[in-house]
């Protein structure tokens, strides 16, 4: 398929004095899982809030299936933090109540099932939650709805392994086929079995875009060894 | 989706003032009622003459005096957490509920920052008139407490007849009473309504520091109240000729009607500047920690 989903044409964003993303061109097509790779402070959550509509772009265009980022965009764009970001006077029930208010593309029978695997009840309150089980419910919600864009922004840093698995399966089995999964990261070889294709971000730059497959057959190497490689420290 | 947005910042803001309109009902009833008893002990002290009575009333009256002094403290301060409550939850609705980790949730939220903003003012606006009903009535069940001929009162207060009578004479007096009730209304409205949309410009304006953002609100706040009474002091004295003129020509009565719509004007043009303001900083430069 080679519809372009996310496209962005020399996009620049700047904080006072800090760039944080320079100059960056990349045309992201749909059905896809893709890694947003490279380290700390290299971007990629700037680039996640710019494309969500938290930020605004210093310079350069930004689009989400052929729009510019506005309602029509977050319409279609199902986003996960990486915090919290549910009040917690919630209960699971009323987590779902909203979300089906304003996302037209929420199913809601979906995340009542996703919410029973997790042994949660619709009447549990989110703050007696454990940190892992509201990191759990949060992803349940964005993973319910039918989005075209899915913006993962280190759903795995900081849970536990199994967690981990769980988070990836959640991901991989309810993901609308048609729409894309961006996930950023630095955790690559706990993802480098789902993604098809990797972008690599340094100090704002892109200094990589390819297919996994590509990238295994021409460096014969697997994306977590070529991410050591190209942010390798004092080489 | 205004009606939406307000829906869930009622639930959120119900958790915590229900309660507290409850306590501040409550706390009045028995206060009152206490207060009411004390007074009827009060007069079968004074009224009787024998010793035996005083005797026998003395302890269990003083018992109700500390009684009733505790709770007027009590109710002392649930009114004071009434007030303070709600001012609290104001701002706290908006900073933490758009400018700290839940603004991840409003602000990717398909609606435009807009009726985010609209949708704050309006929940808040309509929190601190419930506030104020409830004090009022709390305050009315204080009366009915404290006063010893509390039925005539009633009676009187309710009574169609004493209203009537009341709306006659006023008629009399001012004629024009209801110009007057509307335009006082119309300015408590918009009154309010810019000094909720000051308090949330300034959140704004602070929320563009890199950091100490409450800090610099407070800041905002107070360079702003500074501008608005230079602005204004500025207007008093070249309106103080105009308005002087129009004291000559004619009495009181244009000259307060002037004041008022100009105030209602002024009011206005706040609550739109400072909307605009927050609209603009939370669309384009918003940047959440």
């Amino acid at each position: 398929m080679n519809n372009i989903l996310v496209s962005a044409r020399s996009l620049t964003k700047t904080y006072q004095n800090i760039t944080a993303l320079n100059n960056i061109n990349i045309e992201i097509g749909s059905g896809k899982i893709v890694g947003l790779l490279g380290p700390n402070g290299s971007g990629k959550t700037t680039f996640i809030k710019l494309l969500c509509g938290l930020l605004q772009p210093t310079s350069g265009m930004l689009t989400v299936d052929g729009k510019n980022i506005g309602t029509q965009t977050k319409s279609v764009i199902s986003y996960l933090p990486d915090r919290m970001f549910i009040a917690d006077w919630f209960k699971a029930c009323d987590l779902m109540e909203f979300f089906a208010d304003f996302y037209s593309d929420f199913d809601k029978n979906k995340a009542v099932e996703m919410l029973s695997t997790l042994g949660i009840a619709p009447n549990d309150k989110i703050k007696t939650m454990s940190k892992g089980t509201k990191e759990k419910i949060q992803l349940a919600m964005i993973m319910s709805r039918k989005a075209k864009l899915y913006l993962l922004d280190e759903p795995i840093a900081g849970v536990d392994p199994a967690a981990r698995d769980f988070i990836l399966n959640t991901i991989l089995t309810n993901y609308n086929e048609e729409g894309t999964v961006i996930i950023s990261t630095h955790l690559i070889s706990d993802i480098e079995r789902v993604l098809d294709e990797a972008i690599f971000l340094q100090n704002g730059n892109i200094v990589r875009y390819d297919t996994v497959d590509n990238i295994r057959e021409q460096e014969g190497k697997s994306v977590d060894q070529l991410f050591r490689e190209i942010f390798a420290y004092g080489m | 989706m205004i009606k939406k947005l307000c829906k869930y910042e009622f639930r959120s803001i119900g958790r915590t003032l229900i309660p507290i309109y409850i306590a501040v009902i409550a706390v009045s009833i028995i206060t009152a009622i206490s207060i009411a008893m004390n007074v009827n002990y009060a007069n079968i002290n004074y009224s009787s003459n024998s010793v035996q009575w005083a005797i026998e009333m003395n302890v269990p009256y003083k018992l109700q005096q500390v009684f009733t002094f505790v709770m007027s403290l009590t109710y002392f301060a649930v009114m004071v957490a009434l007030f303070v409550l709600t001012f609290v939850i104001i701002l706290q609705r908006f900073y933490k509920g758009l400018l700290c980790d839940e603004g991840y949730l409003m602000f990717t939220l398909p609606v435009k920052p807009w009726q985010l903003i609209t949708s704050k003012g309006i929940t808040a606006f309509v929190i601190s008139i419930l506030s104020g009903i409830v004090s009022c009535i709390s305050i009315f069940i204080m009366m009915i407490g404290v006063a010893e001929d509390r039925w005539t009162l009633l009676a009187q207060m309710f009574s169609f007849k004493n209203w009537s009578m009341f709306f006659i004479r006023l008629n009399e007096v001012i004629p024009l009473w209801g110009l007057y009730a509307l335009e006082i209304i119309v300015y408590i409205i918009v009154g309010s309504l810019a000094s909720l949309y000051q308090v949330y410009a300034s959140m704004a304006i602070g929320h563009l520091a890199k950091k100490n953002r409450i800090l610099m609100s407070v800041v905002a706040y107070i360079v702003i109240s500074m501008i608005l009474s230079f602005i204004g002091g500025i207007f008093g004295v070249f309106s103080a000729f105009t308005m002087q003129n129009l004291m000559y020509i004619n009495a009181g009565e244009a000259f307060l009607h002037a004041l008022l719509i100009f105030s209602i004007i002024i009011s206005i043009i706040e609550c739109v500047v400072f909307f605009v303001i927050t609209e603009r900083i939370l669309s384009k430069k918003l940047n959440l920690e």
